[in-house]
């Protein structure tokens, strides 16, 4: 990440600064630019690392206000943005919750939305930083940047823009530019690419079109056989490796017991993983080359959680999975858990007996260091309302 | 590592052909030679480009911004990771501790860290600069600006509004 520097050196003088009377040298590592972003980099992804860092110092707040700082953070981190909370859909307000402690919290003001006069939201999901919501009275999908506040509208194709959008059931938004592994871009203003998915009213058939917001058109639409034997995961969808993964239908479900949620995760070398929830237990299968699919993991949720045994019968439900992070949201007999699938580390967010999805949203939560960086010269204050976190109000 | 012998290097220049086994000298700002192999100097992006550009093996590199004790660190460094290939999963683990106790040590001694860091960089030794600055790095984690600052001893020239903003995100601390 460094290797690019090594040119300032003139190679061939015998000493790396013999063109040039030494300069005093500097007291701390910190006192060179090149060298305080190779620490500054190296902070972790979380969004106080660098907010505090920018309230350092003129010197400092510049220089982690770079769109060229910003990429090498993102790359340093493996384009692994943190898990800052999850969104619900409140009857079409996009509520946020936050699930990071301080000084990480972000408000839940900060980046919850509410609906305009004569909208009609529904909340589809997060991806890159992105969220994909439907605006169905006016037949338009949205995609909106929780960060930035900014919103662009995707009218729906034609086929889809029959009975006021209700037959439109799901979809995804992704980055344009997600699959090519050099560019590692400030996620905001980039192109996008949805996903639409359309469930006719017989529900047999599940249609899918795609839309790419740098040619500004939807393509064709496919269609195939609707034969989930469950109805409530229809629509969501997962990134594994390139592919988007959509639950649409499922002919030959790995657990024979009677699952009650599942969703799709993404496995190591890009396979594709399912997560069944059934009973107490989660099963992880792994999608083998041959088709069968392949028991990786169960997870006993009373045992994982160490819960106590329950006077009521109950059930648990899966409400989101945040697949750039491999969290899953359960609800149980005792409130509402995240559990880290790789570590097994669990949480127990909050007490809730309510059954709703929850859209989990990753971001490095640099556009506000990038809205800073607007204008000339100083540091902009119009963007100083957006970097408050938020102190603990124990939700 | 061997110093203040620049007869070594010249015995050793007899087998310069033998790439690797050629021995080079760095002289500290204090004019103390270090005699190092050249696979150790290697480690070096900055040296490696000079060396490679030919002419300066015999007359060795001055090095006007590093002092002995930080270069003598800094070849500690560069003679565990030049010297050695670690092939086995043995000797990758032994080379993984040699640097936890490397930044272990100069962790305890935050001025001399900031020297090897800075010659690190200045030398352009890449592994050297990961650890040292990620060590840099976990020391800024979960300060407060005013701490950094004080850390630093970086002065304090923000304005008022920014101070605002300063105080309220302090009270996360």
């Amino acid at each position: 990440m460094g290797e690019d520097s090594v040119s300032r050196h003139r190679p061939g003088s015998c000493s790396p600064e013999s063109s040039q009377p030494p300069l005093p040298p500097p007291r701390s590592p910190a006192d060179d630019d090149d060298l305080l972003s190779e620490i500054l980099l190296r902070l972790p992804p979380q969004p106080s690392s660098l907010l505090r860092a920018s309230l350092v110092c003129k010197r400092w707040r510049r220089l982690v206000a770079g769109p060229v700082f910003l990429r090498r953070f993102r790359a340093h981190h493996h384009r692994r943005p943190p898990l800052l909370g999850f969104f619900i859909d409140d009857y079409g307000d996009a509520l946020f919750t936050p699930t990071l402690d301080p000084p990480n919290r972000i408000t839940a003001d900060r980046l919850s939305l509410r609906q305009g006069p004569g909208e009609r939201l529904s909340f589809l999901g997060c991806r890159h930083g992105l969220a994909f919501l439907l605006n169905r009275p006016r037949l338009e999908a949205l995609v909106w940047d929780p960060v930035t506040g900014r919103r662009r509208a995707v009218a729906f194709p034609p086929e889809f823009a029959i009975n006021q959008g209700d037959f439109v059931r799901g979809g995804a938004v992704l980055c344009a530019a997600a699959a090519d592994d050099d560019h590692v871009h400030v996620h905001g203003d980039c192109p996008f690419k949805l996903a639409l998915l359309f469930i006719d009213n017989g529900r047999t058939q599940i249609s899918v079109c795609l839309y790419e917001s740098e040619c500004g058109t939807w393509g064709d639409i496919a269609s195939t056989a609707l034969v989930t034997q469950w109805t409530s995961s229809v629509g969501t969808s997962t990134m594994v490796g390139n592919i988007l993964s959509v639950i649409g239908g499922l002919a030959h479900v790995p657990d024979n017991s009677r699952p009650s949620s599942s969703f799709i995760l993404p496995m190591e070398g890009s396979k594709l993983g399912i997560g069944i929830l059934s009973g107490q237990r989660i099963r992880l299968w792994e999608r083998m080359a041959n088709s069968e699919w392949l028991l990786w993991r169960t997870l006993e949720l009373e045992k994982i959680l160490s819960l106590k045994p329950q006077a009521e019968p109950w059930r648990p439900v899966v409400l989101g999975f945040a697949e750039e992070s491999n969290v899953v949201f359960v609800l149980t007999a005792i409130g509402v858990f995240m559990i880290q699938l790789d570590s097994l580390q669990f949480r127990n967010l909050f007490e809730s007996n309510f059954v709703t999805s929850f859209y989990p949203y990753t971001s490095f939560y640099t556009a506000a260091f990038l809205n800073m960086a607007e204008g000339p010269g100083e540091a902009s204050t119009g963007a100083e309302g957006r970097q408050k976190l938020e102190e603990n109000e124990g939700v | 590592m061997a110093s203040g012998s620049g007869a070594a290097a010249a015995a050793a220049d007899a087998e310069e052909k033998e790439s690797g086994s050629r021995m080079i000298t760095l002289t500290s700002n204090e004019g103390k030679a270090f005699v190092v192999t050249e696979a150790s100097a290697r480690q070096s992006a900055t040296i490696r480009s000079m060396v490679d550009d030919g002419g300066c093996v015999d007359k060795g590199f001055p090095l006007p911004n590093v002092d002995s004790k930080t270069l003598a660190r800094v070849i500690q460094y560069s003679d565990e990771h030049g010297n050695k290939e670690p092939h086995t999963v043995d000797e990758r683990a032994a080379l993984a501790k040699f640097d936890r106790d490397f930044i272990a040590e100069l962790d305890a001694d935050k001025a001399f860290l900031y020297d090897v860091t800075m010659a690190a960089n200045y030398l352009h030794i890449q592994g050297l600069l990961a650890l040292t600055t990620q060590c840099v790095a976990d020391t800024i984690k979960g300060k407060t600006p005013e701490e950094i600052r004080t850390a630093f001893g970086i002065e304090y020239d923000l304005t008022a509004q920014d101070e605002k903003e300063i105080k309220e995100e302090d009270t996360h601390a």
